[in-house]
């Protein structure tokens, strides 16, 4: 067999975004669930494992494209280098993560999409605002729904 | 089209198929290592992966002191001293799977190791290494530092990669198995010990599969010289 070698890998990687995945859920498993850092940890987990099934589809599905200036973000996630360092490659944001895949895996059924929205909702309050969103959310058990579908 | 060296061959590949690598000894020590490995399989061509690096594709390896040389390999580090056991250029996204080391100037007293990794899974379940997550010691091409998994597959193989030297664990199950390999104890007991000895003399080692390391290096022995290859395939 001729294996590929590749001396770096791609930030939009499969690979890079599941290792980042294991890393942050490995974080939220050193805390129970009654303690507001298992529940920030989860989000986090969450969205990079969300990011992982999406580049596992392909890497093209993680790119951001809201204008025509976007397609240096098409070219990044196609393994081309960034055309300029003022403005780095931009991906999807995660709510749109969550629609590619359900639209993409009907696995990925509305109801595992719209637990994760609400999750990052949550994360968002807890990381934009003053709102100790997780310490609210005490006792919440990130495993039985995403983990049906992932 | 390439040179198939004859008899040998088939030897070569069984080998390497049951054991993750193969010892030859004084094996076409007339030929060059260039020809050799082209005859065996797919040459990687580091020059054209990594033109600013200055690395060759037959790279010559010559013991010297820690003090003569850069710390950013490993006779830079260690010198004469005892290399740990290591895959080759674990830090790389998806490393080469196999490397040639050809003997030009043997030394019958120093002795390479190699380790295959199947020895690990009596100690520490597949769940450890599929967990296990370490990160490079410097930052890439780029300055992007990316997580990597010790172990990766690339179609129906499972990669394994390990470096104390270039890598740096980043959770618990990495450092399990950190602390599994700086066991020297342990790792002599189960490493399959040879001595690349006479000019010809070769190894093929499966990086993907393997570990290696090398013992110390008395001062009566610097004129030891290996040349290196990496390779992505080996002809069937």
């Amino acid at each position: 067999m001729n294996t590929e070698i590749k001396v770096t890998g791609h930030k939009w990687s499969e690979e890079a975004l599941f290792c980042k995945s294991v890393l942050y859920f490995e974080q939220m498993e050193s805390y129970t669930a009654n303690e507001w850092q298992y529940g920030f940890w989860s989000a986090l987990g969450l969205e990079f494992l969300a990011r992982a099934a999406l580049a596992h589809i392909s890497p093209v599905f993680l790119v951001r494209t809201n204008n025509s200036k976007d397609w240096v973000n098409l070219a990044y996630a196609l393994g081309e280098k960034p055309t300029t360092k003022k403005h780095p490659p931009t991906s999807v944001n995660v709510k749109d993560v969550f629609f590619r895949l359900h639209a993409l895996k009907p696995d990925f059924n509305k109801e595992i999409s719209n637990f994760c929205t609400e999750h990052m909702d949550t994360r968002n309050s807890e990381i934009h605002s003053g709102h100790l969103a997780f310490e609210s959310l005490r006792g919440f058990d990130i495993s039985p729904r995403p983990q049906r579908f992932f | 089209m390439h040179k198939t060296i004859p008899n040998t061959k088939a030897y070569l590949v069984d080998q390497l198929n049951r054991n993750s690598y193969v010892m030859l000894r004084d094996w076409h020590s007339e030929e060059k290592t260039i020809s050799i490995a082209r005859s065996l399989g797919t040459v990687v061509d580091i020059k054209t992966l990594l033109p600013e690096s200055n690395i060759p594709t037959v790279q010559s390896l010559t013991p010297s002191n820690k003090i003569e040389s850069s710390s950013n390999n490993y006779t830079g580090t260690y010198g004469l001293a005892e290399f740990p056991m290591h895959t080759d250029l674990a830090h790389w996204s998806q490393p080469p799977r196999y490397f040639m080391l050809r003997c030009r100037k043997g030394s019958p007293d120093v002795i390479t190791r190699v380790l295959p990794c199947t020895k690990l899974n009596s100690i520490l379940g597949m769940s450890i290494f599929r967990r296990a997550l370490v990160k490079p010691r410097r930052t890439g091409q780029d300055n992007i530092l990316l997580l990597l998994p010790l172990l990766f597959r690339t179609g129906d193989v499972n990669g394994f990669r390990w470096d104390s030297l270039f890598l740096v664990p980043m959770n618990k199950a990495a450092k399990q198995v950190a602390d599994v390999l700086s066991d020297v104890t342990w790792i002599k007991s189960k490493a399959k010990s040879l001595t690349l000895a006479r000019n010809g003399d070769m190894v093929i080692i499966d990086n993907w599969l393997c570990l290696h390391g090398r013992s110390k290096i008395s001062v009566n022995e610097t004129d030891r010289k290996l040349e290196r290859i990496y390779l992505s395939e080996i002809y069937p």
